[in-house]
């Protein structure tokens, strides 16, 4: 076998190897849809009296906490949403997308009175987390395709 | 290293099946990469079972993309002289 030869079943065999890692890697629809949930409760739980607010910050952020953990569990991969690569923009921008809500929730319900306003802007947060994690993943399997891309 | 470079973190049964191997070969081939400092093992306990989690090192991640340029390169040229044989 000469060098290109072998460059090229090298090339191959990474390739190969990184569409199996890509059908592991893939989570299921329901997982996209916890996420999103949870986004979209951080933001949702400031509607709730003060005391709640806490404890439903805390519950939500162990849920996405428990998320990563089982997956690592079901997959045998740790991935780290935030590793350097096209899918940091995803996750950057979700980022200040939720801090954006946040004080959006805060001005509207303490400077003009409007409770619910954290239950609606939570929901939408919850419809842009869902698009991002989707998003997240499709640029992350995509990434895959290359040998020497994805991170 | 291919698997590895698109994680940060691979268990070892998942690393065995992706790559197709046996148990033997891979931990064969993960001790010669860990003492090229390539690569890094850590062992978790998970239901009573120790697991094995691999991660590549700094170095490692940057001697496989330069492998993987080398290799990229190698068969670019040979594709310019194929398509340009004068």
């Amino acid at each position: 076998m000469t060098k290109t030869e072998d460059a090229h079943a090298s090339l191959a065999a990474m390739a190969e190897a990184r569409g199996r890692l890509a059908r592991a890697a893939r989570v299921p629809l329901w997982r996209h849809l916890l996420f999103a949930g949870a986004m979209g409760g951080l933001i949702m739980a400031y509607a709730l009296p003060l005391p709640f607010q806490a404890m439903a910050v805390a519950f939500f952020t162990a849920a996405a906490a428990i998320m990563v953990r089982r997956d690592r569990e079901r997959t045998g991969l740790s991935i780290k949403g935030y590793q350097r690569g096209r899918t940091r923009w995803s996750v950057f921008g979700l980022a200040g997308i939720m801090l954006l809500a946040f004080a959006l929730s805060v001005v509207a319900r303490k400077l003009y009175g409007i409770d619910w306003a954290p239950l609606a802007i939570g929901a939408v947060i919850s419809v842009l987390s869902l698009g991002a994690s989707l998003r997240w993943e499709r640029v992350y399997l995509g990434g895959l395709g290359a040998p020497g891309h994805g991170r | 290293m291919a698997v590895l470079a698109g994680v940060s973190e691979a268990e070892f049964a998942l690393l065995r099946e992706t790559v197709g191997v046996s148990d033997s070969v891979l931990s064969k081939h993960l001790s010669a990469l860990g003492d090229a400092g390539y690569l890094r093992l850590r062992k978790a306990a998970h239901d009573g079972r120790q697991r094995t989690w691999v991660s590549l090192t700094r170095e490692g991640r940057r001697a496989f993309r330069q492998h993987v340029q080398s290799l990229e390169t190698l068969v670019a040229a040979a594709n310019r002289t194929n398509e340009d044989p004068v």
